[in-house]
């Protein structure tokens, strides 16, 4: 009763530290929103944007995704570990890998109570965004907007000049990422489909025609007179025989094949290989629009801006 | 039997040959590894250097005055930017001085941009807001480079130490390399409030 009653004190104690942390974000509990959803890039935990200024930036942002191969993260917390915007957002990058091949990887990073922000570029980005355009950024269209408290304008106005930036930038092309880019899927889709098409369609196609075509006059179809089978239980296989005839030169032929006998009932020229893909289809690998993204391995080493206000 | 003593000894090299060389090629990859960290934190520290005699210029238009400052800073670079370390040559001394000579940079670039404090006109110059955010884009740089490098120094040097790798690596000539240390209080990076 002792240890119930101890450990519901606990759980309750638990409970109650919830609310005291939820303002402070550690690397590991800010919520990546785009691991579920790739259309979202703004982590947005405590509200502080609305809801339209959020949907604008993922519109943006999604696009420059799709457009520029840039994986950006922007967040947008009251607290953060540490209270120190740079280290939070080094950390956070290196940590998920945001970024994809080419290694153009965004973190826009604003900290409402620790008054810090920072704009981080991965390796790769660090041409387009040099240090000192993050600065000009931040110090026209972000600072004076977060001296005045506002937030939605800071981040809006920030992330459609680093967009401006980035989309002026024509070196910079999305090479068809891993997951940037819907044509990606639907390439993957096509591939898949042809390959569905020649394994399953055309090559067993091919074989029933030469199956059926007289070896002696060339003539299609034989008919199939007869067919056998022989089990032999001691070597565990099944003899298949099968008769052909010819009806114009009246070739008559028989064939024979092996198979083993205690396979689950499987039909001829195996199905399970059949099942196997479509399996893997069955698991939504690259889902649609909105399905969970995942980030590229990108890594940062330090370029971009950041300050106090 | 003897014909077989040796037999077992002849297969017993041979499988620790064949063992080993694939920990020798995996010791060439981490020592490369280690040298390609090593460069990059030389680049990080040359472009540190590069960015120096823009930002001397640009706060001697502001405040021709803090010359003994500025002067420190020339000097420390033109020291600094002497010194480069071979990274086949990774030993505790030169790593040791070539620390110094670019925290004797850091330190005084930490001054001078203290200096510039007392200067509003230049604070609010665009120009130097931007060179400053390049110097410090570059510190964190060199932080994360340093770091890097560290980390490659770690893995090589725990590979070479472990048996039975310790056995060959001396005899290929991988030897132990150093790390940078913590930087001292004399050389943090310099902190620039707004």
């Amino acid at each position: 009763m002792k240890i119930v009653l101890s450990l519901l004190l606990f759980f309750a104690l638990c409970a109650d530290m919830q609310p005291l942390h939820a303002g402070i974000y550690t690397v590991d509990n800010l919520p990546m929103v785009y691991l579920k959803d790739r259309t979202k890039h703004v982590v947005n935990p405590d509200g502080i944007l609305s809801a339209s200024i959020v949907e604008r930036m993922d519109s943006m942002l999604y696009r420059l995704e799709a457009e520029k191969g840039v994986q950006s993260v922007v967040a947008v917390v009251e607290r953060v570990e540490g209270g120190d915007c740079y280290e939070f957002a080094i950390t956070l990058g290196n940590r998920y890998g945001v970024g994809s091949r080419q290694n153009t990887g965004l973190i826009i990073l604003l900290s409402t109570q620790d008054r810090c922000y920072q704009i981080l570029t991965g390796e790769g980005l660090e041409g387009t965004l040099p240090d000192a355009i993050c600065r000009r950024i931040e110090n026209r269209k972000m600072v004076p907007f977060l001296k005045t408290g506002d937030w939605d304008n800071a981040m809006l106005q920030t992330v459609a000049a680093v967009c401006g930036v980035i989309e002026g930038d024509t070196s910079l092309l999305n090479t068809g990422g891993k997951d940037s880019d819907d044509g990606g899927g639907f390439g993957l889709v096509w591939l898949a489909l042809g390959i569905v098409t020649v394994g399953f369609i055309i090559i067993p196609a091919y074989a029933r025609r030469k199956r059926y075509t007289c070896p002696q006059c060339g003539h299609r179809p034989m008919y199939r007179t007869n067919s056998s089978t022989v089990e032999d239980r001691f070597n565990g296989v099944a003899h298949h025989y099968e008769y052909f005839r010819c009806p114009q030169c009246g070739h008559t032929e028989c064939r024979s094949h092996d198979e083993p006998l205690d396979h689950g009932g499987g039909g001829p020229g195996g199905f399970p290989p059949i099942f196997g893909p479509f399996r893997g289809f069955g698991g939504g690998s690259f889902g649609g629009g909105s399905g969970g993204g995942s980030f590229g391995g990108g890594s940062f080493g330090g370029g971009g801006s950041g300050g106090k206000f | 039997m003897k014909t077989r003593k040796w037999m077992t000894a002849a297969i017993a090299m041979v499988c620790m040959v064949l063992l080993n060389s694939c920990s020798y090629n995996e010791m060439v990859e981490k020592d490369e590894a280690v040298s390609t960290a090593w460069s990059n934190v030389e680049t990080q520290y040359q472009r540190r250097a590069d960015l120096i005699p823009n930002l001397v210029s640009t706060v001697k238009g502001y405040a021709a005055h803090e010359s003994s400052t500025l002067e420190a800073v020339v000097e420390a670079r033109s020291k600094a930017t002497q010194i480069t370390v071979d990274p086949t040559d990774l030993t505790a001394e030169k790593l040791a001085e070539y620390q110094k000579a670019q925290g004797a940079v850091t330190s005084a670039l930490g001054k001078l941009l203290a200096v510039t404090e007392n200067y509003p006109q230049l604070r609010a110059n665009e120009n130097f807001s931007e060179l400053q955010a390049q110097l410090e884009g570059t510190e964190n740089r060199i932080t994360e480079a340093r770091k890097r490098y560290n980390q490659a120094v770690q893995d090589y040097n725990v590979l070479i130490r472990s048996f039975p790798n310790n056995l060959f690596a001396g005899m290929f000539g991988f030897s132990r390399k150093e790390k940078f240390e913590a930087s001292s209080g004399a050389e943090e990076a310099p902190k620039v409030e707004f």
